[in-house]
């Protein structure tokens, strides 16, 4: 090989070398810079764009010092990802009307699809429900989980059809969108075609809890005995018959105690 | 099938006992004590709260728009609970005035209430009384020497704006090289005492005491969120020291997770009193008051062979002309300084290479050539 290739080959390795130096010295020195100058942060906050809407899910995740006293174990809602157009709109704690049952609708709204109290079977019409994976929307033959935390929910179905789509998607997207340009008559008008298919008397609470529950529990994987708390929920009776129900302390555990 | 809880009715057993007739009236008592008094989780909830608290979507939003709490989380993961310091109260320990159902407006939980537990020492009924007497001496009592309510009151924290329900903290640091520890302390324990539960309690509790409830990271992250909230402390006449604070070395440090490096508490608390009694930087009693520094410094657990001089140093200097002008601009100086050098010196080297690679490379050339 020539000298002078020979030369320019090793000129060429030498140069390389050293632009390759260059940028280790440089992502070094931008390290240091960060290091030195930059404050890290301790906890790194989550760009608001990235966060769910606060009326889809509230996170357990609170900063410390966020007056939620009891440390709690997990996201409080976790299919956000795939939640119902409805609850595009309602958000996940979505009853509030009703002061005394409210937190108890919430409550099923964890594990029942909107549809399955908010749509009432018409005389002689027989819906079946099933549990149904809330990411997968598989249906789910055992539950993995406990105290409604299943990550799925019961959902009504006719003829092999999931009964929790919305009819009017399109409509109901548009109208979250330029709700704000609507006038009042305008929003009552599309509110009414949107709800056009939800019943005005949903499913109650007594028609699920009772004997002969509009739910087949056993057939929902309930095992005998918590079919049987199930159907005869007592707290069901209590909200229905009473104004007010004290708590008997002939169960007080201090007065038990004889404290 | 779902797992669930399986509880088992003793029917059997009362008519075995009692006949059918007498059940008529023994069941719905049954019933009752099932749904006040579930057995399965009565050893660790009495009254059976979780009956319902224990569903995570037990929660609403209030439709009262002036409400200064809107959202309401009633749910309560009862694990985390009873892996808690109050795990073994009741519910109505704290909630005192729950007495219905519905429980309609209830008060917020005040922590100096007299426990209906006794403090082992004393044998007296037990308080937060006394803790709530260290923070009103500190300087994050919203009242003044005179008892005087301060400016800014809703600004200074309670016990909540510090204090979660915290959970019993693993000895980590011992267990890494006596791994079994646990076991074997509670084994140890177990040829006296009888109760597991109580066992375990008492050793959690007690490991959890040797060393800090939370990590450092944790305790910066609380204390950033007042002392981090430049508004904030605008008002209180004071500067953001979270921020002064994770330029310095101990702030880095536990930035990236050392457990060791010096956070708030260490440097503003004198060795023996409480964490609540944090004061001004001018009272005497402080920690970080000039004369107390070396002391501060010199704790046998951070710099105990430090010399007096290390009191000249200022921990976390906020760096403004107006607060601190030697330090601001000696800082501007040594930014300008490796910058100063460092930038010709890159645009040296890099002009080098180039005419390394193109060594008949000429802009000249090249302006004439267009």
């Amino acid at each position: 090989m020539p000298e002078t290739k020979k030369n320019s080959i090793s000129k060429l390795i030498g140069t390389l070398f050293g632009l390759f130096l260059i940028c280790f010295i440089l992502v070094n020195l931008y390290a240091l810079g960060t290091f030195l100058y930059s404050t890290p942060s301790v906890e790194p906050v989550p760009e608001k764009g990235n966060m769910p809407p606060e009326k889809f899910s509230k996170t357990i995740e609170e900063p410390l010092g966020a007056d939620h006293f009891h440390i709690l174990d997990e996201t409080v809602y976790s299919d956000v990802e795939n939640a119902p157009i409805c609850l595009a709109c309602h958000g996940n704690f979505c009853h509030v009307k009703n002061e005394m049952l409210r937190s108890f609708y919430n409550m099923h709204t964890f594990f029942l699809a909107c549809e399955t109290c908010h749509l009432r079977p018409s005389a002689g019409e027989k819906l079946f429900f099933r549990w149904f994976d809330d990411k997968t929307g598989a249906v789910v033959e055992e539950l993995v989980g406990t105290d409604g935390n299943y990550g799925a929910k019961i959902v009504p179905f006719k003829n092999n059809q999931r009964l929790d789509t919305f009819p009017k998607e399109a409509l109901a997207l548009d109208y979250m969108k330029f709700k704000d340009t609507y006038t009042e008559d305008e929003k009552k008008r599309i509110q009414g075609e949107l709800m056009e298919h939800i019943d005005q008397e949903p499913i109650t609470c007594e028609e699920c809890h009772c004997k002969e529950s509009y739910l087949n529990y056993a057939d929902l994987g309930y095992t005998f005995v918590r079919s049987f708390e199930l159907s005869r929920i007592e707290i069901v009776k209590i909200s229905k018959e009473y104004e007010e129900f004290h708590l008997p302390t002939m169960f007080d555990p201090s007065v038990v105690k004889g404290k | 099938m779902l797992r669930e809880i399986p509880r088992v009715l003793p029917i059997h057993r009362v008519r075995t006992l009692t006949g059918f007739r007498a059940l008529r009236y023994v069941l719905p008592a049954i019933l009752l004590f099932l749904f006040f008094g579930n057995a399965e989780v009565q050893a660790v909830d009495e009254e059976n709260c979780l009956f319902c608290h224990k569903y995570r979507g037990l929660s609403y939003i209030s439709n009262q728009e002036d409400q200064e709490e809107p959202f309401r989380l009633l749910y309560v993961t009862e694990d985390l609970y009873l892996n808690s310091p109050h795990g073994n109260l009741k519910c109505s320990d704290c909630h005192t005035d729950i007495d219905k159902f519905p429980h309609g407006e209830i008060k917020q939980v005040d922590c100096l209430i007299v426990c209906h537990i006794d403090e082992p020492s004393s044998g007296l009924p037990f308080s937060h009384q006394r803790v709530e007497e260290h923070l009103s001496r500190s300087s994050h009592s919203r009242y003044d020497a005179e008892g005087n309510l301060k400016e800014h009151q809703d600004d200074y924290p309670d016990c909540i704006t510090c204090h979660q329900d915290p959970l019993y903290r693993e000895l980590a640091f011992l267990n890494e090289n006596m791994p079994g520890l646990e076991q074997e302390t509670i084994q140890r324990c177990s040829i006296c005492h009888e109760e597991q539960a109580f066992m375990r309690k008492f050793y959690s509790h007690f490991t959890s005491r040797m060393q800090k409830l939370r990590e450092p990271r944790e305790i910066i992250e609380m204390c950033g969120s007042c002392h981090g909230d430049t508004e904030m402390m605008k008002r209180h006449g004071l500067s953001n020291l979270l921020k002064s604070y994770e330029e310095t070395m101990h702030g880095k440090s536990v930035a990236f997770g050392d457990e060791r490096s010096a956070e708030c508490t260490d440097c503003h608390v004198l060795p023996g009193q409480s964490i609540h009694d944090i004061k001004s930087m001018d009272d005497p009693q402080s920690a970080s008051y000039t004369d107390n520094i070396f002391k501060t410094c010199s704790y046998i657990d951070c710099h105990p062979d430090a010399k007096m001089n290390l009191a000249g140093y200022k921990a976390h200097v906020v760096l403004t002309a107006e607060k601190n002008p030697i330090e601001f601009y000696v800082c501007c100086f040594f930014v300008l300084l490796t910058l100063g050098a460092f930038i010709p010196l890159m645009i040296f080297t890099v002009l080098d290479m180039a005419r390394n690679i193109f060594p008949n490379a000429s802009l000249q050339n090249l302006f004439k050539r267009s």
